[in-house]
């Protein structure tokens, strides 16, 4: 019975965050085609038929992949969008061109729909993209350069990072706040035996490798145009900063320097020291490393900090009380209380941009890793995953309102992505090799 | 005062004169007669013998500096452990002076036949000597096995002042990447602080924590995670 209203409680808020403008509408077809997915959020019903061709040369470079397939994957990565089937379409997509049949549409049970064209033209494409709401008979204006053609680079990068860009508005016309498709998470992948440091795209498709040491580097966080990270490469762990494509030493005290993060400021870098007997956490000078002050001072280990989106408070990870917990205090150091009490295995905190929640890993009973949530303010708990190997390291998206994080559910640790809720999960990583400790770029 | 304090007292009091009474030149000169005694020890019992005259020596010592009770006591001691190597020394009489009687014909010592591998030194090298030693899943406590292990550690360490001995810190997969740093940094200071106590100089004792990062073995079982919650030896 708790749990139905809690669903129901949770329904409610997320249905109340989702204005989709079918579900005022009443009379004809009313109800037609509405899904719901498990969070019991109203879906869009979407169709995005393959971009056609608007003249030109023929597409020999994957455009219509870089422009279709990326807005599917988008879309699908949200969860707030059910795709219909292309098989079930009445209208005839290529015949109608960049206007669409209202009426064949609605009939088709859709309430959105996405037309892609282009036309290539050298080392350059055109490209348009529409949004249409099919049961409002109107095109949807989004802002510019969105609403109508634009000229790109014939590259099928760029060319999905306008489809991201498009996806992204697409996502603000629904949800009233724009999707995350061109930030970047910072990542570790192993590299034969060696653990470098990669950007990847949310939809996984774009990957750049950042470091080639050799060695080690791991932790990574990036904020204020800087990557901070943990490196063996000049012997212990060492913090170094890595901004313009320079790297440069940022803290080498005796002992640990471990897993720097940037205030949300950008003037302070909150990190774990062990330079005076065990791991404590220290705040320092954001841009040269000096030591600001320390913040705890306890027996056991104090490790990875994590900021709240204010610049008030942390919380982090402290094995005072025996088993390794989820603490939080002010950004002075003060106040410092337990925030979890339920397991004796619980790391890697991350708090959301919302403020509401830290997300992190708990090893439960069966020694299995899995992610949950817990109330800052109440220290309720609530799990994210389960069942599905090991799944550790979250970090939110810059919204808050989606979790990446890995995952061995299918063997090696990959890249995924779930909604805050943990009801919609899908794999992002399209590399090959190990990811790890994820860092999105907010 | 109690007739208990009064007697205590009195009883200080005698032993200090007795501890102020000169150097005790008499045991001293007996403990030399012992040693000159005990000459078949020197060959025989060749330890039990440099026992007995490394005592003598302290004894001398400590009466130079005017130690003299100290002295006294080790003057004895030394005429003690002197006999003893000679007794010692008379049990192994026979095989000591005349070895090959005792072994029969065609007697053959294998280890005489021990190939020693081209480059392998006499020394036993820092990777043979130092061992390494394990922990529990989330622990730096230290069982029986590893004080066992880190005891032969510590004294060969104490046999090589010229070296800086870095433990490594390291931990199974499981758990953070950051939490398993600072957990190996605890077990590699768990050993240096236990060596510490073992009487090892810690000033060329160092510390370096690898987490997870550097398993020794990269298997996925309870086995494997075993082998890699571990302190190694490094030396410079």
């Amino acid at each position: 019975m708790k749990a139905h209203i809690a669903l129901l409680a949770i329904a409610l808020a997320l249905g109340a965050a989702l204005v989709t403008p079918a579900a005022a509408q009443t009379g004809e077809g009313a109800g037609l085609g509405v899904d719901v997915n498990s969070s019991g959020l109203t879906l869009v019903q979407m169709a995005v038929p393959d971009a056609i061709s608007l003249g030109g040369a023929p597409d020999t470079r994957g455009v219509t992949e870089a422009l279709t397939g990326t807005i599917n994957r988008d879309l699908t990565l949200t969860g707030y969008f059910n795709l219909i089937d292309k098989a079930g379409f009445l209208a005839d997509p290529k015949a109608e061109g960049m206007d669409p049949d209202y009426k064949a549409w609605f009939n088709t049970g859709t309430q959105g729909l996405i037309k892609a064209g282009y036309r290539i033209e050298g080392t350059k494409v055109v490209v348009d993209l529409r949004l249409f709401s099919v049961d409002g008979s109107a095109r949807i204006t989004l802002p510019k350069p969105y609403d109508g053609p634009v000229e790109l680079p014939l590259e099928p990068t760029r060319i999905r990072r306008h489809a991201h860009g498009f996806v992204n508005e697409v996502i603000r016309y629904y949800t009233k706040a724009p999707g995350f498709f061109n930030s970047r998470i910072v990542v570790v992948k192993r590299v034969g035996r060696a653990k470098e440091l990669f950007m990847v795209s949310p939809d996984g498709l774009e990957e750049t490798q950042l470091t080639k040491s050799g060695g080690v580097n791991m932790l990574p966080a990036i904020g204020g145009g800087a990557i901070y990270f943990t490196s063996f490469r000049a012997g212990g762990p060492h913090l170094f900063k890595l901004q313009g494509g320079k790297t440069t030493p940022f803290s080498t005290h005796k002992g640990l320097n471990t897993g720097a993060v940037l205030s949300p400021d950008g003037g302070t870098v909150a990190a774990t020291l062990s330079k005076d007997g065990n791991a404590e956490i220290y705040l320092l000078n954001a841009a040269n490393g000096q030591i600001k002050k320390r913040v705890t001072n306890s027996w056991g280990i104090d490790t990875s900090p994590t900021w709240s989106p204010d610049g008030t408070r942390l919380a982090f990870v402290s094995d005072r009380h025996g088993s390794p917990q989820i603490w939080l205090m002010n950004a002075d150091g003060s106040n410092q209380r337990r925030l979890t009490f339920q397991g004796d295995y619980n790391q890697t905190p991350d708090w959301s941009p919302k403020g509401d929640k830290v997300v992190f890993t708990a090893r439960d009973e069966r020694n299995v890793f899995d992610l949950f949530t817990v109330n800052v303010g109440t220290g309720q708990i609530e799990r994210l995953t389960q069942n599905q190997g090991n799944n550790e390291e979250p970090t939110w998206s810059p919204d808050g309102r989606f979790i990446a994080f890995t995952s061995t559910r299918t063997g090696e640790s990959k890249l995924y992505l779930m909604t805050a809720d943990g009801r919609v999960q899908h794999p992002i990583s399209t590399g090959k090799g190990e990811y790890f400790t994820p860092s999105w770029a907010r | 005062m109690s007739r208990h304090t009064l007697r205590a007292l009195m009883a200080l009091a005698l032993l200090a004169l007795v501890g102020c009474g000169g150097p005790p030149t008499q045991l001293l000169k007996e403990a030399s007669t012992a040693l000159n005694d005990a000459a078949l020890a020197r060959k025989c019992a060749p330890e039990e013998f440099a026992a007995a005259q490394a005592m003598y020596e302290k004894a001398n010592a400590l009466a130079a500096e005017g130690k003299h009770s100290e002295a006294e006591a080790s003057a004895r001691a030394a005429k003690k452990l002197a006999a003893k190597a000679q007794q010692k020394a008379l049990l192994r009489k026979e095989e000591c002076l005349n070895p090959e009687a005792l072994k029969g014909a065609g007697a053959v010592d294998p280890n005489a036949f021990v190939e020693t591998q081209p480059g392998d030194t006499l020394e036993v090298s820092a990777e043979e000597a130092l061992k390494t030693v394990y922990f529990g899943y989330n622990a730096a406590e230290l069982s029986s096995d590893a004080r066992d292990v880190l005891a032969s550690n510590a004294e060969w360490i104490k046999g090589h002042r010229d070296k800086v001995i870095i433990i490594e810190g390291h931990c199974d997969e499981r758990g953070s990447t950051e939490y398993n740093l600072a957990l190996g940094e605890r077990r590699a200071l768990v050993v240096r602080k236990y060596l510490g106590q073992l009487g090892v100089d810690l000033d060329k004792v160092e510390v370096v924590s690898y987490g997870e990062e550097q398993p020794a073995d990269y298997g996925k079982s309870d086995v494997a995670f075993g082998r890699n919650r571990r302190a190694e030896f490094r030396t410079r």
